[in-house]
């Protein structure tokens, strides 16, 4: 790989510069733009700019500490959350700046839904903890209905569908996350964002997430952070690769390497990081 | 195993002897004693309270009748016979008044400390203050009511007597509520935020119900002391020989007539406060029992 890196890194730094994206079939629900996201004085991540693409998984790698997940809960204002955390640059859905004064993040959180890490069931029944999203979303009206739905949605249905009344918490956590990504899918969200959904689970509780994955992305947009690259290579279509760096004052940023298509990334990539990280010979 | 074949030579020839006795004699030692000195501490910390409920339920069954618990008691002390009737009335009356004045409030508050001020100025003056209040004793508390508002009104009463204990579980509700609301993982606060809820949702629908065991025994250990508190009650309270079902006008509890019952020299009297203190033990034992059902209710069933 000769392309010249500085280069890159530099234009990923200039806001509107976004990197060439010779698949641009889908129209981009999101744009990021030059985003920094700051915990009090300290910058987490510098300059991200990207797209999220309707209907398509994109899936953000990188190594730990490299601020993917912290770009994730920007994109649905879940950082507002933690006390001193500040994003800088834009961050548009739809168009529209997520971070402008008059948007309400209680309105963005109901367009724009989250699966986290740890499988994080409420300490309440199967049915309650997927009408949970429902009724504080006002709806009433065929609960049981969209209940069955939201569960065949997360291809947990045939396995609780007798015991709808049993505490969420006592599944395993393969259809614990499953539950959660149900809840999530209840409240017919447009974009899910996947905070490494699997990392807490076996292979064969990952095979079915990655699964369902595939089937969501027909009528959602998924937004995935991993630090499992097959995983990244298996289920999405464009990988945007993280990596920390330290500045000229020595503090760790972390920063986007390089945002593509995922066979792009994972064959031809244009930066050396990146082509070190997927070949595993990083750091 | 293969593996115990490639290991080298050093791997000890002789099986370790695993058995106890192959211990060092010093690890043993100090095995045994830290054990028996555990279950020694156990011992003496149930003495006493083994011996309280001996005590209490000894003398106190003899005296205790359904008469006991309805009848007035005698004006004079030396008088054989009565019952401590106002006393039980007064005691439901006045704690309950004060539980209906100090359990909103500090549970509330509790929620605004964990939920919305967290570490802010406002939060930790709050904390500080509810801190301090924690240690007043209640006479004094008592005396501050006493000034506050029973010298103002110029008559003594069971609300007086509500206030002053309201005031001492106020600070105790509020801290246990607040540990209690810290115990409630960040990740269900966060599940249900992404979803689209707001705070005050939040906090009703997921953070109460997953704390409410942990608050309702805070909160029963607030009414319990409250329901023992005696000096703050002889304070502001007065006395009363016939039932005052009602806040106004002088009250007595049973806390009060045990202390006032125990100082008379005449064993009418003396028996009378046995059959008060077992009266008292098993209401607040009937009350601890019957809100671990309520609260049941709510809870969680399995983790």
């Amino acid at each position: 790989m000769t392309t010249m890196s500085s280069d890159f890194t530099l234009s990923t730094l200039l806001p509107g510069a976004v990197p060439a994206m010779p698949v641009a079939s889908a129209t981009p629900v999101m744009q990021l733009e030059n985003v920094s996201v700051f915990y009090g004085n300290y910058e987490a991540v510098r300059g991200t700019t990207m797209a999220v693409r309707e209907h398509q998984i994109t899936a953000l790698i990188g190594p730990s500490g490299c601020g993917k997940s912290t770009v994730l809960r920007s994109l649905n204002r879940m950082n507002d959350l933690v006390a001193g955390a500040r994003v800088a640059g834009k961050i548009t859905f739809h168009g529209q700046d997520l971070y402008a004064p008059d948007v309400d993040p209680i309105q963005v959180r109901r367009r724009i839904g989250m699966v986290f890490q740890k499988p994080n069931p409420f300490p309440k029944s199967i049915y309650e903890n997927v009408a949970y999203g429902l009724k504080i979303n006002g709806i009433k009206d065929n609960m049981d209905d969209r209940v069955e739905q939201a569960l065949r949605g997360a291809a947990l249905w045939d396995e609780v569908k007798g015991k709808l009344k049993t505490s969420g918490l006592a599944l395993s956590g393969g259809q614990q996350q499953r539950l959660c990504i149900a809840r999530a899918i209840a409240v017919k969200p447009e974009v899910i964002l996947m905070d490494e959904p699997c990392s807490a689970l076996d292979p064969i509780a990952t095979g079915k997430i990655e699964d369902l994955m595939h089937d969501l992305a027909g009528t959602y947009t998924i937004v995935i952070v991993t630090h499992n690259m097959q995983q990244a290579a298996r289920v999405s279509h464009h990988t945007a690769f993280f990596t920390a760096e330290l500045d000229e004052a020595g503090v760790r940023h972390g920063r986007l390497v390089e945002f593509n298509d995922t066979g792009r990334i994972f064959t031809n990539p244009a930066d050396k990081r990146t082509e070190d990280y997927i070949t595993g010979r990083f750091g | 195993m293969t593996t115990t074949a490639t290991r080298p030579a050093a791997a000890a020839p002789v099986p370790a002897d695993l058995r106890r006795s192959a211990l060092p004699l010093r690890r043993r030692l100090t095995d045994g004693f830290s054990k028996s000195l555990m279950g020694l501490a156990l011992l003496i910390a149930l003495i006493p309270l083994g011996l309280v409920i001996y005590h209490v339920t000894s003398r106190g069954i003899a005296v205790i009748s359904w008469d006991f618990l309805i009848e007035d008691i005698p004006n004079s002390a030396r008088r054989i016979g009565g019952g401590m009737g106002p006393a039980v009335a007064g005691t439901l009356v006045i704690t309950g008044a004060a539980a209906a004045m100090a359990i909103p409030l500090g549970v509330l508050g509790s929620i605004y400390l964990n939920e919305y001020g967290k570490q802010n100025a406002l939060a930790r003056l709050i904390r500080t203050m509810s801190d301090v209040m924690t240690g007043v004793p209640s006479v004094v508390m008592g005396l501050f009511i006493y000034v506050s508002y029973v010298l103002v009104v110029k008559e003594q009463s069971g609300f007086a007597a509500a206030l002053a204990l309201g005031c001492l579980m106020l600070p105790v509700i509020i801290r246990s509520s607040e540990e209690m609301l810290r115990l409630v993982p960040d990740e269900l606060r966060q599940a249900s935020a992404a979803l689209g809820a707001r705070r005050w949702k939040t906090t009703v629908s997921v953070v109460l119900p997953a704390a409410i065991s942990g608050i309702v025994s805070g909160v029963m250990l607030a009414i319990a002391r409250a329901a023992g508190e005696t000096a703050p009650v002889v304070l502001v309270a007065g006395t009363v020989f016939a039932s005052n079902w009602s806040l106004e006008g002088a009250n007595t509890t049973l806390a009060a007539q045990i202390f006032k019952n125990a100082g008379e020299p005449f064993p009418a009297a003396q028996e009378r406060a046995w059959g008060a203190a077992l009266t008292l033990m098993v209401i607040v034992l009937l009350f601890t029992v019957a809100s671990r059902l309520i609260s049941s209710r709510f809870a969680i069933k399995e983790r």
